[in-house]
Order: structure tokens, then sequence, then C-alpha cells
């Protein structure tokens, strides 16, 4: 299916928080109970629409075990979002939050939108994170924040769009360079070939002030 | 040995399991609903996976089955008639206790695993291949004291090995819920593990290998051929917290891609894509929970027989076969599923294995060490790590 722009996201967080359910939901709609684990890396894509443009999120979700960061992080390059998943039922997900970010800011571009997910919102009874402490570290990092749940699918959608939503939005600011692929951004073909027919370097509606 | 006191008779369900893993009670639950003429709700296939409603329409999921089992009666004769004359030397019948720990290594013994191991002798010829028995026999600490020093529920390796359970291998009848069989053997073996090498700890991606033998095995057995694997068939640091080893045979691998099948190493540098995102699962795991069971018994007779040289050999075989497919795709992004899915669409193991040594038949161990090196000094010099990270396995039980 053609689209206009294609984002790069990834998935990051402690093992067992949720990473592959939470794409699974969205991907699939589905929530599998018990999923397998994940060893290195997996891929998934769904189409959004933003502001009438269909928008391609290609979305590569991470092992979390801690041996595997040195192989995952070759992969924040080239991502326009990330989704830093914690376990609102197991505080040292929480606590482990810095030392990710510190691994995404240092190996992404700096451009790259974060949102921070509070996961498995489904679990009140177990909470171990106030929601507040979710949202105090994400102020205080410049970070978006959700409290999600993949079991109920509560908040799954409107985490990925609205991290789409600021990727879109950047790049409408002029912020994101995108014909550098490194910043997990692609022209979709149609909407390349369209610029192509305008000529002339404005960049045709894509661009929306983007050249500016 | 047997546990219980009902056989499976289900279809085939589960008769290709070690006796002891026979799940009583969904075997019992099973036959209980045969004998009400009623359709058992979920079925399961000779190794205890569970069969998707999809594919139902083979009720004995043979859609991919390259080897028939039961097991070729020719075959079963060759082994035999080469067990016996190999090692047996008194007149009589051949018995397991007869033969040597270790089989020695001849083209004969390559041609018989080249052929697969039959099913039934599989526990102990895997045994004698990759040296576990041998360590089984000679150990100073034995597994139930190994087992019980390690049976600490508060260390850190502890809780992660816990939580990672169940989500091992889910969609086996052994494994699928907190009570199954194979459970407990799981987690004696994983915890066991981490105590025998601290170095390593609880890697993920080992419960899934071992899960798979405890299909096969018994659980002490189970646990010397990971110790095998881990001190023996695949190099030092392999699943260490560094992870040095394994990612030290991806750059291996591209290395040999570029010699063996130079078009995919001009996609992939074209589409800019990392392949090591997705085979140091295949290797961490030497394909376990990649490839289907019926595909990884044929691939793992050969990985005990020649240790990882086969892993880079069926890897490059299984880029080769699909080269056409992956140089035919449109963009990174459908190569990168491409190639994901290789593994899960390679249907004949005699097809998987003669592509491999058509294609890379002759590469040795001797070719991939000196790769090895010298990938392993690029490694360390891209991640600044000091030495000291790539102590080979030591072990409290060398044997």
């Amino acid at each position: 299916m053609a689209y206009a722009y294609l984002f790069k996201y990834i998935i990051i967080g402690d093992t067992g928080v949720g990473k592959s359910c939470l794409l699974l939901q969205f991907t699939d709609k589905r929530f599998q109970p018990v999923h397998d684990l994940t060893i290195g890396v997996e891929f998934g894509a769904r189409m959004i629409t933003i502001d009438g443009k269909q928008i391609k999120l290609q979305i590569w979700d991470t092992a979390g075990q801690e041996s595997f960061r040195s192989i995952t992080r070759s992969y924040y390059r080239g991502a326009a979002g990330a989704l830093l998943v914690y376990d609102i039922t197991r505080r040292d997900t929480f606590n482990h939050l810095t030392t990710w970010l510190e691994d995404a800011r240092q190996h992404s571009n700096s451009n790259m939108v974060i949102m921070l997910i509070g996961n498995k919102s489904d679990l009140e009874s177990r909470r171990e994170v106030k929601k507040d402490e979710g949202e105090a570290f994400a102020r205080e990092h410049g970070l978006i924040f959700m409290e999600t749940s993949a079991k109920t699918a509560s908040n799954v959608e409107e985490a990925f769009i609205n991290t789409a939503r600021e990727i879109y939005e950047k790049i409408q600011e002029g912020v994101f360079d995108i014909n550098n692929e490194a910043n997990g951004i692609k022209i979709g073909p149609q909407h390349a070939a369209t610029n192509a027919s305008h000529s002339g370097g404005h960049g045709g509606q894509q661009a929306g002030g983007g050249c500016c | 040995m047997t546990s219980g006191s009902f056989a499976p008779s289900v279809r085939g369900s589960f008769t290709a399991l070690t006796p002891s893993m026979w799940p009583q009670e969904t075997v019992n639950k099973c036959s209980q609903k045969e004998e009400s003429a009623e359709q058992p709700e979920i079925r399961y296939d000779e190794f205890g996976f569970r069969i998707d409603r999809e594919d139902g329409a083979e009720p004995n999921s043979r859609r991919i089955m390259g080897v028939p089992l039961p097991e070729d009666p020719q075959q079963r004769l060759r082994w035999q008639a080469h067990l016996e004359f190999t090692h047996n030397h008194d007149v009589g019948d051949l018995t397991w206790d007869k033969i040597d720990v270790l089989l020695p290594r001849s083209q004969k013994l390559r041609t018989l695993v080249l052929a697969g191991i039959p099913h039934t002798l599989r526990p102990q010829i895997w045994m004698r291949l990759s040296g576990a028995l041998q360590k089984k026999r000679n150990t100073e600490t034995s597994y139930r004291d190994i087992a019980r020093n390690s049976s600490n529920d508060g260390s850190i390796a502890a809780k992660q090995i816990e939580k990672d359970l169940l989500r091992t291998m889910p969609s086996n009848t052994c494994f699928s819920n907190i009570n199954s069989v194979g459970i407990p053997r799981l987690r004696r073996i994983l915890r066991g593990l981490a105590w025998l090498y601290p170095e390593i700890g609880y890697c993920q991606g080992t419960g899934m290998v071992a899960a798979c033998l405890l299909l096969f095995l018994e659980e002490e057995d189970a646990f010397w051929m990971m110790c095998a694997i881990i001190e023996d068939l695949v190099p030092p640091s392999y699943f260490s917290t560094t992870l040095l080893g394994v990612q030290t045979d991806q750059r291996v691998l591209r290395h040999l891609i570029v010699q063996y099948i130079p078009r995919l190493d001009k996609l992939l540098q074209e589409h800019d894509i990392e392949l090591s995102l997705i085979t140091l699962h295949w290797f961490l795991t030497a394909f376990a929970s990649v490839v289907h069971i019926n595909i990884l018994l044929r691939v793992w007779d050969l990985f005990f027989c020649e240790g990882s040289v086969l892993l880079f050999q069926i890897t490059l075989g299984m880029l080769k076969m699909k080269e056409e497919e992956l140089i035919q795709s449109e963009n990174s992004a459908s190569i990168f599923n491409t190639l994901s899915d290789i593994p899960s669409q390679i249907e004949d193991p005699e097809v998987l294995i003669k592509e491999s040594m058509k294609l890379a038949g002759s590469l040795t161990d001797d070719m991939i060490e000196t790769q090895r090196r010298k990938h392993l000094a690029y490694l360390i010099a891209d991640q600044s790590q000091v030495p000291q990270a790539i102590m080979p396995n030591f072990t409290k039980v060398r044997t």
C-alpha cells in the first residue's frame, strides 16, 4: 500500500515489561498472555493516518536482557521514535529507565521522539509505580508519557499514534531532515514521485513548511 | 523408565517424546474425550506442540515431515551395524553400556549422521557424539549436587529464570503452564547452569535449547548436553554477559557471505541491513525455536557431531535457498521480513542439508577459527572492551 511517510520505531525497556505484547496488540489487535521470549529483534508494521496522510510505522521490537544491549544498540541508529516501556507492577523496571534513556540518547539521533510507557495498567492491584511518578520522570526528561495495557488494549493505539503525531509535527517544523534516512523517516514512493513532478526542490506538499 | 500408567495413544500425539515427559494430564484428557466420541479441543503433534486450528486440516501436522516417524528401519539397521562393528567386541546382543562414551569420528559415522539418526537412538547417540556422556561420567560434582547447590530462589538468575520459564516454549504442552511436566526440569537445569558457570549466569536463549533437549532426553542428560554445548561445541563467551563469542560469529558469517553468496552481500550492503539482528538468534539457540522441530532434530544430529561450523553451513544454506526471493524484494523492509521468515519456511530437512553441504560443506573448523580470531579483535576494538571480558568458560567441575 502506498504511504506518504515511513517512520521507524524501536521498542525498548527491561525484559518482561510487555514490549512484544504491545507490538502484537498494535499490529494484530490481539493479546497473547504468554508471549515467546524475544531474542535479538522482531519486526512489525502497520499503517496509520495522520492529517489525512498515510503513514507506515515500521516497528522494531528488541530483547530486553542486559547482555543483548550491545547488539540492539546498533539499531537505535535510524529510528525516528522510541517507546521506552516499564512495568507498573515492577519497581525495578522503572528504576532502570535512566540507563535505558542514556543509552537511547547516546546512540540515536538527537531528534528521536521518545514516548515513556507504563505498561500493565490493568493490574492496578499489583501496582508498584504511581502514575505521578511516571509523569514526573517524563516531564523531567522531556518525554511524552502514557500508561497502557497491552492486555485490554487501553491506550495502545494512542501511544503509537501520538508518537507518530509528534514526529509528524517535527517534520512540519523542519526539525527532521526527511531526506536523510538515518533519521528513521522515509518519504513514500508515491509521494516522492509527486515531489519529483513538482520539481524545483520546493518539496511539494510533503514539505508543508518543512523545507524552510 | 516410565512415569504414570498411560502411554500416549492419541493419534500419534507425544510419541516422539522421552517417556517421562508424556504429559499425563493432557493424555488423560484426550483419551477421555476420545472415549466420549467427542473431538478433542486441542490437538498435539508427536512432540507435544499444539496444532493450530488454521493448519488443522492435517490432524497429524505431517505437513513438514521430512523424516518419517516411526523411523526408517533400514536406517536403523545401518546404525546398529555401525555401532556393533565399531564398538561391541563381544558376541551377543548390543547394549548401550558396551558402547564407548565417545564415538570415534570417521567418514562412515559422518555419512550416517548426515542421513539422520533414528529417533529412538537419538538420546544415546547425541550423548556420545557431543561428549556429554563423558562429562556425566567424569564429573566430580554430580548433577544431583549441582541441582541442590543451585536450588536457592533468591539469586538474580533464579528470579529471571522464573520469569522466563513459561515464555520459553509456550506452544508445547510440556512447558505451557506452571504445572507442566517440563517446567521444574527446565528450572533446575537453568539454575544449575547459572551456578556452574557464574560468568554466564542465565542467558536468555539457553532455555530454548534446554527445553528442546528435555523433550527427548532425561533431565540429567539434558543438563550435560548443555554443558557440552557451552564448553565444547561453541567457542568461549557465546552465552556470557558480553555475548562476544556469538557476536564474533555474526561477523564471521557476514564475511563468509561475501565469499559464498556475493549477490546477497551486495544486496545487504545496498540496503544497509544489519543481518546479525536476525541471525544472532539462530546461532545463540542453535536453531531451537527457530526452525520446525523436525528440521531441528536433523540439524542437531549434525551439530552435535561437527560443532559450530555446522551453524555456519546451515545458515549459509538457508540464505542461499532464498537468494532469488531476497534479490527480488523491493525494499529493505521486505528484505528484512523475508530474512526473518526463512527458517520457518524450510520444510524439508533433506533439501536444507543437501544445499548447505553443497554450498559450504568444505568449510572447516580451522577456517572458522582463523576468521574468529580476526573478527574478535575487531569487535573488541569497536566496543573498546577490555580483554578480560573474553576469558574462556571455566568450570567448577572441569572434566
